[in-house]
Order: structure tokens, then C-alpha cells, then sequence
């Protein structure tokens, strides 16, 4: 195991302790609200934090790649988009710096060329497998296949799916032709078994996050709007990259905390923001 | 006498249907009637849409002067080369097509697709869904693909696509890889009899011309052309790796600073002949499908095919000497980027050199660019 | 052995005459609409500045920068970078990156021991970073480039100019002048800019020490001071003007030419 790796992981788990307790002493609700959302983070920081320390398996995945499969199969895994984004608050703004030497061409996506320096810059933990991301652009799957170039990244097995352009029956068929393989894929590398039974439980916990999260944008066309941009994208990140979040009662928990608040902001006429002056 | 003609009348040819939209074969085509198909990626099957009646056109935006048409749509942030061919069809410029087909192998190339279904464009309008993984079954899955589009072709001009026909189009689109396969291996000699810029025109107009008119042509050029004492007294022999390079012009801005353009791996180029259809299969969509998904040299949206496509380089570089490699891509492409990103480290384990040059899709900036092939040369020749 | 080279930029041309490896004469000249007139009167002023009465009296002359093939007089003509690697070779022996900010071009040049060309790097098409882009930002402040250079190294809290397009930086600074920030900050601000775009194209080459840095812009002290703080390094100083190191490699390949080819009056 790579210590600079370590110590930077636990660094950035740290910085989202701190956050998560200072927010938890404010008395405003969504200060609140991003209390419990990061501590939901750092939870799932730690899980990987674990299994570096006690040479456990764990995953580097990427969104849309099912992550309901890993909760039902409980594997530990993580995405490298959070410690790409996290590392300027350790770093500070030379993350940017550093960014810009990597010989990747600088039009290509921002995020795609941060998180090739999470692993340059050891923030991104090697996994024990890699389940590469193929949609929904084209820079992502090639990117996935770039992080054979990295020490470490080269040797692990790589699980991937093919998503189809087309949304009708014989494109869903064919995905999910794609995601049993990689479930069996998974089940032959962790040897952990995947339970129908449990995968069902967890699809109507992660359905009823996703229901909340139709009704949330649905209130958001309400005047004044009752949230600011972003907060959506949080609902985003439980239902589909928060590993402790993901398919669990406490994500589905954490999104009706935050519509709970919207709904108020709804009845009161509120406005979840403030023009800038 | 008699047979220099022939040759530089036939290059000249080739020359001149590189630098137009629409040549000489391909307006006599029209003139009786012919129809045509354009499309816009390497993995539409132009079998399929020959064997349908139709000559297959492989887009180009050869001519386009502004993109201020298509810019409604697009952003600057999107290929030139999309950017313009949207702003030619918007003006109309590409009235001669009965339809246009893409894929799915780029995001700015379903963009094109996204605003020609909208604005009903053409008649016919396809996309095809290349998968980006090689197995079984994705082959299937393309085949399924194939399918579909030639029900549609089917449906929308009212034919029957037999599958002799299909056949008969894959016999005559082999010759055509062939042949354009042995002119490209004359590069191999010391003294090649074509340069890379005439070996570039050649293959552009192997994908604008109807297929046994190039054939018949390219088959008098290969008779009438000696196998060596063409160029000499280059300084280097170069690779030209990259997407879709349509324009001969651009080699000639590399080889008029000396260098020979001995090789390339480029959409336009031989990618397209390297391999060939598989004849013998019952089925000619299931051999199609094959060739694209696993035969071919593949294009670095296929991304379990790294090793094949390093060793595929790696033969040209030793088949042809190769001395250096320009790595050329269009700005925003993220598939040549990231092909570049992953390709440099291994020439430089290799030792190989390389140049790498971003574009737009129109020339332009040669000042720079002859200052960079320049100075790349010079660092191949060694101490000065 | 009398050699000349001849450097024909965007904005200015330059020329080095060299008798037996000895610089006899240099010259700069702003540039005239046509390369062929800049050059003529770049050298005209350095044959002048030798006592060199005609072109008949060199024994070879190589071209180099944008206008190199339109360079009359000379008998060859070799790419800037590698006339750029060899002048700055020739008077810093241990040279190992070049940095050339010349009028519309960015370059870094890395060099192994030998001064061979190991690699080099471009800006694209693009004048963020260029000597035009400081030009265009000292008129927005209005200040001259010594001005500009003088108030960059007075600034205390340098001000951020996250725009790479000289246009839309520029419009970037005027909002910065109505919000009242100081002169002073905004050019820091400009040269940090300009920085980080050399930042980005040294790391493409790899920065290994002993870096210099040529061309018109080596002579903004401020710029350099900039440059040091964000690479960390301190960079080599000529003895001679950074201007005309790409005229002097020229000048010291023809010497060599002379020498490889025989050509009468090699030795």
C-alpha cells in the first residue's frame, strides 16, 4: 500500500469531519442537512480508509455503473471524482497547477483531467478491481482505459459495461445482458455472492430515493424557486455516489430531509436563494 | 509516353477529387441517376447502402468557409469539423444526398445526428450504435445494429437489399481495400513511386467515387506505376497517426520540409483497407459486423483493443522505417486525446519520436505548423 | 570565417555576425510589413555595426524565425527552435530548458547535455501568453513595458486574471481598473497570467535546470521575477541581449556548415 495515499485519503476524510461537526453547530436547517450529507462521505471514506489498512478488497467505480449491485453485495468502493475535487482543499489552488502539467490535452473535460491528478497527485487509492465507466461521454471511458498508464492501476482487473445509445426493449436487454456479466464478473473476483433477494430490497429503497427525487425537481419549477442550484445535485450523488448512501434507509432518510425543507419553503413562499447584488 | 500520362492524369485525379465535394465520377453518377448516401464515420457499412442502389459518400466539408449557419446549434466548444459540415447542410450544399448516416463513435457526431433528425434534414436519416467493447457480444449486438439499418433503407426507398447483393457489394469494396492496400505498401521502398500526399487523395477518393470506378482506375494507376525511383532525398520517413484527415494538403504542408509521409493511420487512410470482409460467412451482416467490431484497426473509441492497435503502429513503424510520428487531432476531440495521452508513453519506452499538432478541421496556421514540422526534422536529423 | 544569422520574427527582426566564433556585430529592427524588407534592413544595420561592406564577403548566412523562407540573402534556413537551442547552448553551456516568448509565439525547448533537441512544445494558435499579449495589457493599463515590468514588482497582492483570451483579458482588466484595484496588482496579475501559461508548456517538456529564457519579453525583469517565483527556480542570465540568441544560433550553425561543407574560407 502507497502511505502517500493513505495520509492524503485520510487528510481529505479529516477535512470532511471538521466541515460536517462546524455545520453541525449551526442552528440553520441546511447547514444541518450538509452536516449529515458530508459526514455520509467521510462514513464512506472510512470504509475505504478500513480496507487500505487491512489489505481488504475494495472498488474504484464511476456513476451509472449500477452501484445498487455494490450495497447488495456490500463492497466497499469509491469514486475518484470526489478525492479530484476534495484535493484543493489539502492542496490549495496548486491542484489547478499540477493539473495543467499533465501532458492530456487541456480542452478535454476539466473533471476528467482533475482526476487523472487525484492519482498522479496519490489522492486516489489503487483498488483492488476496477469497474470503468463507459457513459455518458466519450472522454470517460478513455479515460477509465488511461488509468492503465498508472502504476498499480495496470495489474487490476477491469470490469466494464457497454451502455447502448437507444433506450427501446432489445437496448435494455442487451444492458442487461452487460450488467449481469458484471455482476458475475464481481462475484468470481470477491468471491461475495449476489443475493436477488437482498438486490430486490435494495432497488425499492433506491426507487423510493429516486421518486423523492422527481418530486424535489418537480417543486423546483415553484416561484420563488425553494432551493438553490445545487442542492439537486446532492440528491444525485446519494442515490448514485455515496457509497454509504446508495440503495440504504439512511440516503432515503437524507433526501427526505432535504425535501421535507423544501416543501416548508414551498408552503411559506420562500426563496431558497438570494440574487447577488 | 503514352503511360506517364495515363499515371498523372489518373494522381491528378485523385488530386482534384480530394479538393472538391463532388468529382467528375461522382457528378457523372448523379447524371444517370445514380444516388447517394452520405456518411460520416468509418463504421457505417458501405456495403450495405451499395447494395441497396446507392453510392456510398464519406462526408467531408471540403470548401465550407464559416461556420455561422451551424454555430446556431453548436458551440465553439464542438469539432470544426462537425461545426462546418452542419453549416454546409444547412446550406443546402449537400442537396445531392438522399440521406446521411452516423454513428455513435463520437459525441459531436451524434450532435450532427440530433439536429439533422430535428430539422428532417434529408430523407433518410441513420445513426448506428458501434458498442465500445470488442466480445462476442458486441458483435452480435452490431450485427443486430446492421440489421435494423438495412430494414430501414428497406422501408424508406421502398427496395429489398438481397443477400447476394450484400455480397456482391463486399466483393467489390475487398477489391477496392486491396488495391488500395498495395499502393499504400509501394511506401514500404526506399524511393516510393506516390508520396503520401497523393497516397492520401487516393483513398479519399476511394470514398467518393462509386466503388468499381475507383477500382477500375486505381487498377490502371498500380499497372502504370513503377515499384521504386519515385522520391529521394528526404529527410525523414514519417507516420501520420489520427482521425478523420481529409485533406491531402495537409501532407503536403509536412512533406514540402522534407519529410516523407511514408505511412499513416488515419480515418481517410488505411484503417479502412487494412483488413478485409470475410467473404466466406453464410451470413454477410454477421461478416460485416465482425469486421468492424474485431477485424478491423480500430478507432480509440473501441477501448478493449489497445494492445491490437499498439501492435498495428508498431508493424507500419517497422514495416515502413519510420522515423518519427505526427499525431495529429482536431481540437475538442476527447477520443484522439486521450488516444495521444496513452499513446505517448509507449513511444517513448519505444524510442520513437513524436510531433503532436492540434488542428482545426480547415487548414490553417501553417506558419506554425511548418515551424513545428521543421523543427521536428531537424531534431530527427540529429546534431546540426 | 565571417557567418551571419538572421532572425526574422513577428515584431522584430534580428541578426548576429560572427567572424571565427566572435560576435562582430548585432542588430534589431521593428518589423515592416514584408519579411524580405525587415531583413534586409536588420542586416544592412549589422553589416553596418561590422564594417561589412557586402554580402559577398560572408561565407554563409542561415534564416531563421517566422519569415525564414522569405529571407533573401540566406543560403539555408533552420527552424527558430533549434537556432534558439544553439545560441542559448553557446552562451549558457549548461542550459538544459529554453523558454522563448517571442512576439506571437510560446515555446519551450529542452535540451539534453549535448544540446541536442530532446523536445519542445507550442502554444496553439493563440496569443495568450505572447509578447503581444503583454503588449496588449500594458495599453489597457496604460502603461509602457518598462512601466508595466516596474509596477508588476511593486504589487503586494497580485490580482487574479483567470482569462487566457487576450481579448477577454483584456475586458478582464478593465473591470479590475473600475473595481478599483490597483495598477500595480493587475500587472502582477498580467505576468502571473502569462506565468502559468509557461508553466504549462515548460511541464509538457519536462523542466530540467538550467533554464533561460530568450526573446523580446527576457528583457521584463518583472515577467522573469514572476516566472522564478511560480517555477521555483532561479533562471540563467545572458551576458549578452536574450533578444538575439535564435540570430546568434543561426549565425553559429552556419559557422558550422562552413566548417562540415568545406566551403571556401572554412578552415
Amino acid at each position: 500500500m502507497n502511505e502517500k495515499v493513505l495520509e492524503n485519503f485520510i487528510k481529505l476524510t479529516h477535512a470532511k469531519h471538521m466541515v460536517s461537526e462546524l455545520l453541525a453547530q449551526s442552528p440553520k436547517r441546511m447547514d444541518q442537512f450538509d452536516s449529515r450529507y458530508i459526514a455520509a462521505m467521510a462514513e464512506s471514506d472510512e470504509r475505504i480508509i478500513a480496507c487500505m489498512r487491512e489489505g481488504k478488497p475494495f472498488l474504484h467505480s464511476w456513476y451509472f455503473n449500477a452501484p445498487e449491485l455494490y450495497t447488495a453485495m456490500d463492497l466497499d468502493w469509491y469514486t475518484c471524482s470526489f478525492p479530484a475535487v476534495f484535493a484543493v482543499n489539502v492542496e490549495g489552488p496548486s491542484v489547478f497547477e499540477e493539473t495543467d502539467k499533465i501532458p492530456l490535452d487541456h480542452d478535454i473535460c476539466t473533471l476528467q483531467r482533475l482526476m487523472l491528478r487525484s492519482i498522479e497527485g496519490d489522492f486516489a487509492p489503487v483498488p483492488t478491481i476496477s469497474v470503468a465507466g463507459l457513459t455518458p461521454c466519450d472522454g470517460i471511458g478513455l479515460f477509465h482505459e488511461a488509468l492503465k498508464q498508472y502504476p498499480g492501476w495496470r495489474d487490476i482487473p477491469v470490469l466494464e459495461m457497454d451502455p447502448p445509445y437507444w433506450e427501446d426493449e432489445a437496448a435494455l436487454r442487451y444492458y442487461g445482458t452487460e450488467i449481469r456479466r458484471m455482476a458475475k464478473g464481481l462475484e468470481g473476483l470477491t468471491g461475495k455472492a449476489l443475493d436477488l433477494d437482498r438486490l430486490k430490497q435494495v432497488l425499492e429503497e433506491s426507487n423510493k430515493q429516486y421518486d423523492m427525487w422527481v418530486e424535489y425537481n418537480d417543486a423546483r419549477r415553484m416561484k420563488p424557486c425553494p432551493h438553490p442550484s445545487f442542492s439537486g445535485d446532492k440528491i444525485f450523488n446519494i442515490a448514485q455516489s455515496i457509497p454509504s448512501t446508495v440503495g440504504h434507509s439512511s440516503g432515503t432518510e437524507l433526501i427526505r430531509a432535504l425535501l421535507d425543507d423544501e416543501m416548508e419553503m414551498v408552503r411559506n413562499k420562500k426563496a431558497g436563494w438570494k440574487m447577488k447584488k | 509516353m503514352r503511360d506517364t500520362v495515363d499515371k498523372d492524369a489518373i494522381v491528378n485525379k485523385f488530386m482534384t477529387a480530394a479538393g472538391r465535394l463532388v468529382n467528375d465520377e461522382m457528378q457523372e453518377w448523379l447524371n444517370r441517376g445514380g444516388r447517394i448516401i452520405g456518411t460520416y464515420c468509418s463504421y457505417v457499412p458501405e456495403e450495405i447502402i451499395a447494395a441497396a442502389g446507392f453510392m456510398p459518400f464519406r462526408m467531408r466539408a471540403v470548401g465550407s468557409d464559416s461556420t455561422e449557419l451551424s454555430d446556431v446549434y453548436l458551440t465553439h466548444l464542438n469539432c470544426s469539423f462537425v461545426r462546418h459540415s452542419l453549416n454546409m447542410a444547412l446550406k443546402g450544399e449537400y442537396g445531392f444526398l438522399d440521406g446521411v448516416v452516423t454513428t455513435t463513435c463520437c459525441d459531436h457526431a451524434r450532435r450532427l445526428f440530433d439536429n439533422f433528425a430535428r430539422k428532417e434534414s434529408f430523407p433518410f436519416i441513420g445513426m448506428l450504435n458501434v458498442p465500445k467493447r470488442n466480445t462476442e457480444f458486441q458483435v452480435e449486438w452490431f450485427y443486430q445494429e446492421l440489421l435494423k439499418f438495412k430494414q430501414a433503407i428497406e422501408k424508406q426507398f421502398h427496395l429489398t437489399i438481397s443477400k447476394d447483393r450484400i455480397k456482391e457489394a463486399i466483393s467489390i469494396q475487398n477489391e477496392s481495400r486491396r488495391l488500395q492496400k498495395q499502393l499504400f505498401l509501394l511506401r514500404t521502398d526506399k524511393n516510393p513511386p506516390i508520396t503520401g500526399t497523393e497516397a492520401l487523395a487516393a483513398s479519399v477518393s476511394a470514398t467518393a467515387m462509386p466503388a468499381s470506378k475507383f477500382n477500375a482506375l486505381l487498377k490502371v494507376l498500380l499497372k502504370e506505376l513503377p515499384t521504386s525511383g519515385g522520391r529521394k532525398n528526404y529527410r525523414a520517413r514519417l507516420l501520420i497517426l489520427g482521425g478523420i484527415l481529409d485533406n491531402p494538403q495537409y501532407i503536403k504542408l509536412i512533406e514540402d520540409q522534407g519529410a516523407l509521409v511514408a505511412a499513416d493511420s488515419l480515418c481517410f487512410g488505411s484503417r479502412l483497407f487494412w483488413e478485409n470482409v470475410d467473404e466466406n460467412e453464410e451470413d454477410p451482416l454477421k461478416a460485416i459486423a465482425r469486421y468492424h467490431i474485431v477485424d478491423r484497426p480500430s478507432c480509440p473509441h473501441l477501448l478493449d483493443a489497445r494492445e491490437k492497435h499498439i501492435a498495428f503502429i508498431m508493424d507500419l513503424v517497422d514495416q515502413f522505417q519510420i522515423d518519427g510520428i505526427i499525431m495529429e487531432r482536431i481540437n475538442f476531440c476527447d477520443n484522439w486525446g486521450f488516444e495521444r495521452f496513452m499513446l505517448r508513453n509507449t513511444l517513448k519506452e519505444k524510442g520513437i519520436p513524436f510531433l503532436s499538432m492540434d488542428r482545426e478541421y480547415l487548414l490553417g496556421g501553417t506558419g506554425q505548423m511548418k515551424t513545428r514540422v521543421q523543427a521536428f526534422l531537424e531534431t530527427l536529423e540529429g546534431d546540426l | 570565417m565571417i557567418v551571419a544569422g538572421c532572425d526574422i520574427g513577428s515584431t522584430a527582426g534580428k541578426a548576429v555576425i560572427l567572424k571565427d566564433n566572435e560576435i562582430l556585430s548585432c542588430a534589431i529592427a521593428s518589423c515592416k510589413p514584408r519579411p524580405a524588407e525587415t531583413a534586409e534592413i536588420t542586416m544592412r544595420e549589422a553589416m553596418a555595426g561590422a564594417g561589412v561592406s557586402s554580402l559577398n564577403e560572408f561565407d554563409w548566412i542561415i534564416g531563421t524565425g517566422y519569415g525564414r523562407c522569405k529571407i533573401d540573402f540566406a543560403n539555408d534556413n533552420i527552424s527558430e527552435i533549434t537556432c534558439h537551442g544553439v545560441g542559448a547552448k553557446a552562451v549558457c553551456h549548461s542550459v538544459r530548458t529554453i523558454i522563448d516568448i517571442g512576439g506571437q509565439d510560446l515555446k519551450a525547448i529542452a535540451l539534453g547535455e549535448n544540446g541536442k533537441i530532446l523536445d519542445f512544445a507550442m502554444n496553439d494558435k493563440c496569443a495568450a501568453g505572447t509578447g503581444k499579449f503583454i503588449e496588449n495589457m500594458a495599453r489597457s493599463l496604460e502603461l509602457t513595458l518598462e512601466e508595466l515590468s516596474i509596477a508588476s514588482d511593486r504589487a503586494k497582492n497580485a490580482a487574479t486574471i483567470s482569462n487566457q483570451c487576450s481579448v477577454f483579458a483584456e475586458s478582464e482588466i478593465i473591470t479590475l481598473l473600475n473595481e478599483g484595484i490597483e495598477i500595480d496588482n493587475i500587472a502582477k496579475g498580467v505576468h502571473n497570467a502569462i506565468a502559468g501559461r509557461i508553466m504549462t508548456l515548460v511541464s509538457k517538456v519536462g523542466a530540467r535546470e538550467e533554464i533561460c529564457i530568450v526573446g523580446g519579453c527576457a528583457k521584463n525583469e518583472g515577467l522573469i521575477k514572476t516566472i522564478e517565483d511560480r517555477l521555483k527556480v532561479k533562471l540563467a542570465r545572458f551576458s549578452i541581449d536574450p533578444q538575439i540568441i535564435g540570430a546568434l544560433g543561426a549565425a553559429t550553425l552556419a559557422a558550422r556548415m562552413v566548417l562540415k561543407k568545406n566551403i571556401p574560407g572554412g578552415s
